[in-house]
Parts: structure tokens; C-alpha cells; sequence
């Protein structure tokens, strides 16, 4: 098979096969995508059931944080032993109305913890954060921080600074607090504190009794509020195989459920962050069929290969198809011509005694001059000269693979154009055409007669079968450098410009109603250019200067001969 | 360090400066007693009280114990593959063998995630319990925190002031789900015991996070113990289900004011919330015939000889779970100052004196640790080998063979802080400590 043929094959296979991967990829990718879509969905929504889980489970401990915050005597020893019996407190701190602290004070009596207390909290004092309202006290103390600590005010005589305490409780206690007055979640006056310490956020819950009064405040024991959110989540997740992963601010896993392993850096299929005072948190969800993302699902691979090979079955059976019809008709092509080739060699012995005699008779009658005779013997003569055209170029063709060399010899080409039109003159003149020369080539040159007079014979044959309509035929020849140009043309239909390139090639007759009239090899003028290429040269078809008809182009390498 | 032997009451008032509420046969008893009773006037004195509390002793048969809530939480992840995974089922259904109906179980397994194969429920199908453990197969990484949080969430479901509640916690590995730093945990030990739940925590093998899981257990006042290998850990679950099926008393809150003048230094050993003159300490519970004890340091101001000081008084609360009513106790104890030096010494409660030294000897070899884990490998050494001449010395002195053979292991600890051996040998040390501090009794 010719490499060619090989391509457009390849082409003819491959091409819509790729498309075929290409609409089969995007579409399985917009199915995909839409699968994707409602499962994120799914997963949204399983995600927005956790987060109420903990919402639930925020407000279970806000509402125990309410109650703890209800400190009837707010005494040091009576707040300590508050924070041992409540698991939530971590340390329990009041507020007073003009923001100085009234619990813990650091003093001899603190404790260890208190004192940690404050190094832990120092940034929130530090930052200034005033809880609740602000008293009448507090409004008069225009500049500064709010809560300050508790060393810049503590009274340096320790009755002084229980006397104050007391006082201060009092107020405290005016505000009567009942657990069933205010919903925890919806008092105005409290609220959540986050702030960063250690490794990790820490909250702090705020309550306000009364405005303008002390605030309580309540470090909440991280540790605690994890371990009961921990607690109310589940250990199996609803949805399939997957993973829920509860992450704190640096992304960091604390609490997961469900049996598949997230790797490394895996991005979750639905990320919602947590609402407030665990802003900080986010829900993850993972899962292992990850419809949205990753490499197609085998099931869907499968199919669009065994699509894919099943159309490209298909088509390379139909190209393998078109192939074989078409090498049919090649070989029964070749096939007459060797056919034809060797009658052909059988045939030149007679014809040529025919041509012989037949001008001899010419010769000899040319006295008795019975115009009937010679008009007959002219058919004969002229008949068994293009029956020898016909032989040379079924000859030359079945040589043409074996390479046969030019014989070089000193020649005139417009001698030879001359003697070739003269020869036709009768035939073209016979369908109604007027021939007309032009020749600027005089003078010797290296060529081989033969070839240049069978391809003009082959040129001449043709506008003879095809452009009589034309009715002229028009031969000029002229020198470029070392080569000689011959144009031959006519003024009949032309080639259209898409079959010029097959109008070259062997048996290649164009199927029109142009040549569905004419007998004809179908060689005729692959030999002729095989000869010009032979021969240096080129032949090409070009449009006629005058808009109609065609114009071969034979340029031949034929340098001139000095004599 | 097993202290069978009960003081005789008598004996004790006969040493002097001892006041002891009268202790009946389902009575915590209460002992406070001075290190040294007679101490040198005319200059102030740094001395040591303890307080002792030992638990009565239920009928033996066994009819009379407390029941118990107790989650068994087990790490499974990957490097529990093999005989660890094998003995742990083993000590596991060896410990539910040993339950009745009148006790709740849960089972709660952890690796990456968390798993509760058997929720908080009555033992009445021990061998149905028994069948889903031995279901449990190794593999994952160790969320240790979630895994506690889930166990004590399964005890909040039955969870009763009447029953001992338990979080039996065992981990071979490092906790790297949810938080893992010592500190963490021992802020949710802390937490726990507020609720009466305490944790103990069996560390295996020499992989464990040994900071973390003596801090869970010492904040929750549960206890702490290192199983080097699974036939180990067979003997310590055991150990341990007897401890928790032996608990007298629970909620034991001790309060010590100190009399005026009288300073406290420190609480050795023991969490203690200390303000101005006072100090409290919370133990989760007592065991039956076991002493527990507090040793507080304090600062008596100078006084003049022949005088008698107070010192201190104890008050003891405590959830009495024979009777189950909250018993309360107190005690006072003075000291007598003397212008004779000898007198001093021959005067000292050897066996107060004695326990005492074992928990400054413990708190020294706690700082040798910390002084390793810093890198200084030879200051470790020096503080290691000087700890274990003056333990010796010191048990010598008071008659304490605890004390010498505490010493002993300093000495040999001295030997073993280079790379190859320290993993383990810091396992062992902090388990020793435990002990000592928390009055472990196996």
C-alpha cells in the first residue's frame, strides 16, 4: 500500500474516532458533573445536619454555662468552689461596672490557677474587649482599657479591698437571675469571647444580669466543650463510604467518622465552616467515590473504549472496503494494459507494413488523382498513424516503471511541433478546429524527438476528443534560459480546477459528461508529463489567457546545441 | 507499696498531736500527722503533714462492693497488630469475666476513627460482650482523645454517684487525632473528675506517649501503669478491675487550713488548689483497706519550747458508697517545740517521715527526667545518683525499705539515660512515679 494511501487511511479511521472520545469524554464529564453537583448537594446537606448537632450540642453548653453564671454569693471561696464542681469552668471571672476585675484578684490568697488565668487572658485585657454595657462608673473613666488588671486597682489594704468586694457583690445580687426568665440563646446580654492561646482557640462566655452591672464571665475548659462535641457526634457516617472530619482552624483533624482514609493534602467533596463562636472550625466531608473530581470511573472508561473500538471497527472495515474496490479497478486497468500491451507489440509489425504500403499506394496514385481513392488511402494512413500512437504509448507506459532512458540527440523542437501539428492537422481540422502556431524556437537543441512529438501527440489527441467545441487550437513555443516552453491550448470546456491534479494521473478519466462520449485509454496523459519530468521538465495545466478552454504547459530541459 | 498493716489509732494519739474523728468499720479513716511532732523553737521550721486516708473493708465476699460503670477503651490502630491485640482481648474479657448484672460495661475501640461496639450496658450476657471483642482486628492511626471522650459520653449514660465510673484506657501508640499534647489531656482528666469519672490509663509496649497518658490519669485521679509486654497487660487490667471493684468512697474531698502563721509551701505529688492559708485536694475515690495520702509541705513559725502550735486542720468529705451517704470527717494536728536538737529526731513518726521522703525522692526523680528530656544527659545523672545515696539513706534512717528500694531503682535509673535504653526506661520511671505519688497499689 502506498504510504499515501496508508495516511488517508489512518486519517479516514482515526479522525472520527477522536471526535467520537472527544463528544464520549465530554459528555461522561458533563454527566459527571451534574452527578457531582446533586451529591454535593446530598453532602451540603448531611454537613448542615452535623452542624446542627453541634449547635445543639453549643447551646446544651451555653445553657450549663447560664446557669453556672448564676453566682448567688460571689465570694472568692464560694467561686472557687464553683469552678471545682463545674467541669465547663475553667476559671470564673467578674467584671465590675467601671471594667476593674473583682474576681480573681491577685493577691496573696490567689491561687496558682487564678494567677494562669490571667496569663492566659492577658491578651484579650490587653486588647482592650469590654463585655456587656458599660455602668455609670465605668462611663466616667473616659480613657483607657475597660477591664484592667486587677493589680493597677487592687487596693493595697486587703480590708479596704473585701469591703469592695462586698460592696460590689451586693450589686451583683441586686439583679435577681432565674434561669427561667431569659433562653440563654437569645440573651442580649452575653455572648462568647474567642481568642487564640496555646494550641488551639479558647472561649470565653460572657453574662451581663443587669445593664451597666458586673459581668460574669466563664473560661470555658477547652477540653470539655471538645470532648462533649466529640460525644454528641456520630460514629458512623449516614452516606456511603466516606469520612466526615470535624477540623480546627489550622485544618488540623479533631474529631472523624466513617471508614475511608482521606490521604494527605485530599480535597474534601464539601467544606462548611461552623457558625459563631466556632467560626474558626469547618466540616469536612471525604469520600472515595468522588464524583466530581479524579480520573474517569472505570465502568465509564470501559464503555466509551468498547464504543470506541466497535466504531473504529467499523471504519476501518468500510475504509479497508472503499480500498479493495478500488485496487479491483486498478488492477483490471493494468491487467488491459499489459493486455493491450502485449497485443500491442503483436499488432506494430503489420501496422507498420500497412503504414508503409499504404503510403506507397499514396505515392503512386498521386497520378491518377481519383480524389475518392486518395481520401481513402488519407483515412488509412492517418487511421494507422494514431493506432501507432496508441501502440507507442500502451508501450511506454508498460516501461515507464523500468526507467527506460532519453535518447539525446540534436534536434529542432519547433521542427518537431511542426511535423506533429501537420500530422494531426487533417484529424483536428476533420472535428472542426482551426490550428494555429506560433513557434520562437528555432534552431538545434539536445532532446529526444520521439518523447516531445508522443507527448504532443497525447496533448493533441485529447483536445481533438474533448475541446473540439472550442473550435481552435493554439501551439507557441518559446525559450526560457535553458529551457523550452510549450503551450497548447484550446478554447473547449477546461478542466476545473479541483481535477487538475487527477487529470495526471493513470486512468484517471474524469467522470463527466465531458469524457462520457470519448473512447481513451486513461494514460494518455500520465505519459506525457512521466516523459517531460523525464525530460527535465514539467507539464501542467493553466487557465486560458482567454477565460475559456485549457492550457497545457510543457517546459522541457533542451539546451541548445552550438553548431 | 501495699500498706495492709493499719496504724493503730491509739499508738498514733500516743505519738502526740493527733486528733482523729473515731473511725468505724464503714468509716474512711482519717489520719493527719506531723513528719516530725517536736520540732526546734526559736527558729521557723519547714515540715512535712500527712494526711492519710485508708478504706475500710467491705465484707469479703464480695456481695457488698460498689457497682461499677466502666468503659473499656481500646486502642486498635495498626500497631496493636499481633500479640498486643491478642492480650488486649484477652485481659479485656478476662476483666467483663469478673463483673456481675448489677454493673454496666461499654466497650469502645479507636483507631483513626472511633468505634462503640458494645454501648453502656448491664453485664448480664458476658459472653455475648465477649464475642464482639474478639471481633477487634488492628489497623489505623490513634484518636486517643476522641476515643476517652466517647468512653466517658457511654458512662454519662448510666452514670450514678452509687457506681465507681471508669474509663479504662488503654494505648500503645501516640495520639495524632484530635488534640495529643499531655496538657490536653490533662485538662480533660481534670474535667472528668469533676463529674466523678476517673481515667486509668495502661500504656503498652514502647510506643505510647507515657506524659500523656500519666497526666489523663493523674488529673482524673484514675491510675497509671506501664505494661511492657501483653503478658503484662493481662496482670494490670487484672490489677486494675480489682482496684475499681474494691472502691469504698468516692467524691473524697479534702480541705487543710492551716492555723495562723502557718504557711503552706506545696502540695507534693497531688493536684491541690491552694489559696492564702488553705488548701484542697480532690481524690476521685479510696479503695477498700488501701491508705491513700496527702504530704503538704509547711512553713511553722518560730515559737517558743515547751509550747504546743496548731498547725493545720483536715476536713474530709466523701461519698460513702456502703452506706451511700456523705460522710464527713476533720482532724487537727499541732506540733510541740523543744530547745533540745536530739530530741528532734528521736521524736520523728518514722513511717509519716518515710512517706514523706518518697514523694520529695519522686519529685527529684521527676526533675532528672525533665533535666533528660532537656538533653542533660549528665545533670540527670548527678541529680539521678544524688536522689538514690539520700533515699537509702533516708530509708535507712526511718526503717523503710520502700524508701531504700526506691533509692536503688535512682541509682540504677542514673544507669540508663543513654539513647538505647531511655524510651523504655522513661516509661518505667514515670510509672514508678505514678505510683509512688498516686499510692498505686499494684
Amino acid at each position: 500500500m502506498r504510504p499515501r494511501l496508508v495516511i488517508v487511511f489512518l486519517l479516514l479511521v482515526l479522525t472520527p474516532l477522536a471526535l467520537l472520545a472527544w463528544l464520549g469524554v465530554k459528555s461522561a464529564k458533563d454527566e459527571r458533573r451534574q452527578v457531582s453537583e446533586r451529591f454535593r448537594q446530598v453532602f451540603d446537606g448531611q454537613l448542615a445536619d452535623i452542624e446542627t448537632l453541634i449547635g445543639k450540642s453549643v447551646g446544651e453548653l451555653e445553657r450549663q454555662l447560664y446557669a453556672t453564671s448564676d453566682i448567688r454569693i460571689p465570694t472568692a471561696e464560694n467561686i472557687r468552689k464553683i469552678i471545682r464542681r463545674e467541669r465547663l469552668a475553667r476559671q470564673i471571672f467578674i467584671v465590675g461596672a467601671d471594667g476593674g476585675f473583682l474576681h480573681p484578684l491577685i493577691s496573696e490568697k490567689s491561687t496558682r490557677q487564678e494567677r494562669e488565668f490571667f496569663e492566659r487572658t492577658r491578651s484579650i485585657w490587653d486588647s482592650g474587649v469590654r463585655f456587656g454595657e458599660r455602668g455609670e462608673a465605668g462611663k466616667d473613666r473616659s480613657a483607657g482599657k475597660v477591664a484592667q488588671y486587677s493589680q493597677t486597682r487592687r487596693p493595697t489594704d486587703p480590708v479596704q479591698q473585701f469591703n469592695l468586694q462586698q460592696a460590689e457583690v451586693q450589686t451583683l445580687n441586686a439583679a435577681p437571675i432565674s434561669r427561667q426568665e431569659l433562653a440563654p440563646l437569645s440573651d442580649p446580654a452575653s455572648g462568647w469571647h474567642s481568642w487564640f492561646w496555646g494550641d488551639g482557640l479558647n472561649l470565653l462566655y460572657w453574662r451581663q444580669p443587669f445593664p451597666g452591672g458586673p459581668v460574669v464571665g466563664i473560661e470555658v475548659e477547652r477540653m470539655v466543650l471538645l470532648s462533649d462535641i466529640v460525644a454528641a457526634l456520630p460514629t458512623e457516617t449516614g452516606i456511603g463510604s466516606g469520612r466526615m472530619v470535624l477540623a480546627d482552624a489550622r485544618g488540623k483533624p479533631i474529631y472523624q467518622w466513617g471508614d475511608y482514609e482521606q490521604g494527605d493534602g485530599e480535597l474534601p467533596l464539601a467544606e462548611r465552616r461552623l457558625g459563631a463562636p466556632l467560626e474558626m472550625w469547618r466540616l469536612r466531608y471525604f469520600s472515595k467515590n468522588n464524583p466530581g473530581s479524579g480520573p474517569l470511573r472505570a465502568g465509564t472508561l470501559t464503555g466509551l473504549f468498547g464504543g470506541l473500538t466497535a466504531a473504529g471497527a467499523a471504519l476501518l472495515g468500510l475504509a479497508m472496503y472503499f480500498y479493495r474496490e478500488n485496487s479491483r479497478e486498478m488492477r483490471a486497468a493494468e491487467q488491459k494494459v499489459s493486455f493491450v500491451n502485449q497485443v500491442s507489440h503483436e499488432l506494430r509489425t503489420p501496422l507498420t507494413n500497412i503504414r508503409l504500403y499504404a503510403e506507397l499506394a499514396g505515392e503512386k496514385i498521386e497520378q491518377d488523382a481519383d480524389p475518392g481513392l486518395r481520401k481513402c488511402l488519407g483515412i488509412v494512413s492517418a487511421e494507422s498513424n494514431r493506432l501507432g500512437r496508441l501502440i507507442g504509448n500502451v508501450l511506454t507506459f508498460a516501461k515507464r516503471d523500468r526507467d527506460t532512458a532519453l535518447r539525446l540527440a540534436a534536434g529542432d523542437v519547433d521542427e518537431v511541433i511542426k511535423s506533429t501539428v501537420e500530422h494531426f492537422r487533417p484529424a483536428l481540422e476533420n472535428a472542426g478546429m482551426e490550428v494555429r502556431i506560433a513557434l520562437s524556437c528555432a534552431g538545434d537543441c539536445k532532446l529526444d524527438a520521439d518523447a516531445l512529438e508522443q507527448i504532443l501527440a497525447n496533448l493533441f489527441s485529447n483536445a481533438e476528443k474533448y475541446a473540439s467545441s472550442g473550435e481552435l487550437l493554439f501551439v507557441s513555443s518559446c525559450r526560457r534560459g535553458q529551457n523550452t516552453e510549450i503551450r497548447v491550448e484550446d478554447r473547449g470546456p477546461g478542466v476545473a480546477k479541483a481535477f487538475r491534479k487527477h487529470v495526471f494521473e493513470a486512468f484517471a478519466r474524469l467522470g463527466d459528461e465531458l469524457t462520457e462520449a470519448v473512447s481513451g485509454t486513461g494514460i494518455g496523459l500520465s505519459i506525457a508529463r512521466d516523459l517531460a519530468r523525464q525530460h527535465g521538465g514539467d507539464l501542467r495545466i493553466e487557465d486560458s489567457k482567454e477565460g475559456k478552454g485549457c492550457c497545457f504547459v510543457l517546459s522541457l530541459a533542451a539546451p541548445e546545441v552550438e553548431s | 507499696m501495699k500498706l495492709t498493716k493499719k496504724i493503730q489509732l491509739p499508738a498514733l494519739l500516743a505519738a502526740g498531736f493527733i486528733i482523729a474523728s473515731p473511725a468505724s468499720a464503714r468509716q474512711v479513716k482519717l489520719e493527719v500527722a506531723m513528719a516530725e511532732p517536736l520540732i526546734l523553737a526559736g527558729k521557723k521550721n519547714t515540715t512535712f503533714i500527712k494526711i492519710g486516708l485508708t478504706g475500710f473493708d467491705f465484707t469479703k465476699d464480695g456481695e457488698d462492693r460498689a457497682p461499677v460503670n466502666v468503659a473499656i477503651v481500646l486502642d486498635k490502630s495498626g500497631s496493636m497488630d499481633g500479640e498486643k491485640i491478642i492480650k488486649a482481648r484477652e485481659a479485656a474479657k478476662m476483666a467483663i469475666r469478673r463483673l456481675d448484672e448489677n454493673d454496666i460495661v461499654s466497650v469502645i475501640l479507636y483507631d483513626s476513627t472511633v468505634r462503640v461496639i458494645v454501648p453502656a450496658t448491664k453485664v448480664s450476657d458476658k459472653e455475648a460482650i465477649c464475642a464482639q471483642i474478639d471481633r477487634i482486628a488492628a489497623k489505623g492511626s490513634t484518636a486517643l482523645f476522641a476515643g476517652v471522650s466517647k468512653g466517658a459520653a457511654e458512662i454519662r449514660k448510666f452514670i450514678n454517684k452509687e457506681r465507681v465510673n471508669r474509663v479504662l484506657l488503654l494505648s500503645d501508640g501516640q495520639a495524632n487525632i484530635g488534640p495529643k499534647s499531655p496538657g490536653a489531656l490533662g485538662e480533660l482528666g481534670g474535667s472528668l473528675i469533676k463529674e466523678g469519672i476517673s481515667v486509668s490509663t495502661i500504656g503498652l509496649g514502647s510506643g505510647y506517649n507515657e506524659d500523656l497518658m500519666f497526666k489523663l490519669a493523674d488529673r482524673s485521679d484514675g491510675n497509671h501503669a506501664f505494661a511492657e509486654n501483653g503478658v503484662d497487660l493481662v496482670r494490670i487490667f487484672d490489677a486494675e478491675f480489682g482496684e475499681i471493684l474494691s472502691v469504698v468512697a468516692q467524691e473524697v474531698l479534702v480541705k487543710i487550713e492551716c492555723a495562723d502563721g502557718v504557711r503552706p509551701v506545696r502540695v507534693i505529688g497531688r493536684e491541690a488548689e491552694i489559696s492564702g492559708a488553705s488548701a484542697t485536694v480532690l481524690l476521685n475515690q479510696l479503695y477498700s483497706g488501701q491508705e491513700k495520702y496527702i504530704v503538704m509541705e509547711v512553713e511553722v513559725p518560730a515559737g517558743r519550747a515547751k509550747t504546743t502550735r496548731q498547725v493545720a486542720s483536715v476536713e474530709l468529705s466523701y461519698a460513702n458508697m456502703a452506706t451511700n451517704t456523705t460522710d464527713t470527717l476533720a482532724s487537727t494536728v499541732a506540733v510541740r517545740f523543744t530547745d533540745v536538737k536530739n530530741e528532734v529526731a528521736e521524736n520523728t513518726n518514722k513511717k509519716v517521715m518515710a512517706s514523706c521522703m518518697l514523694q520529695v525522692g519522686t519529685m527529684e526523680n521527676d526533675r532528672a527526667l525533665a533535666l533528660r528530656d532537656a538533653g542533660k544527659i549528665d545533670e540527670a545523672r548527678r541529680v539521678l545518683l544524688a536522689n538514690g545515696i539520700r533515699l537509702q539513706a533516708e530509708g535507712e534512717r526511718w526503717g523503710s525499705n520502700d524508701l531504700s528500694f526506691y533509692g536503688a531503682l535512682n541509682t540504677s535509673d542514673a544507669g540508663k539515660l543513654d539513647k538505647k535504653s531511655w524510651l523504655l526506661n522513661r516509661k518505667q520511671m514515670r510509672d514508678t512515679q505514678y505510683k509512688n505519688q498516686k499510692q498505686r497499689s499494684y
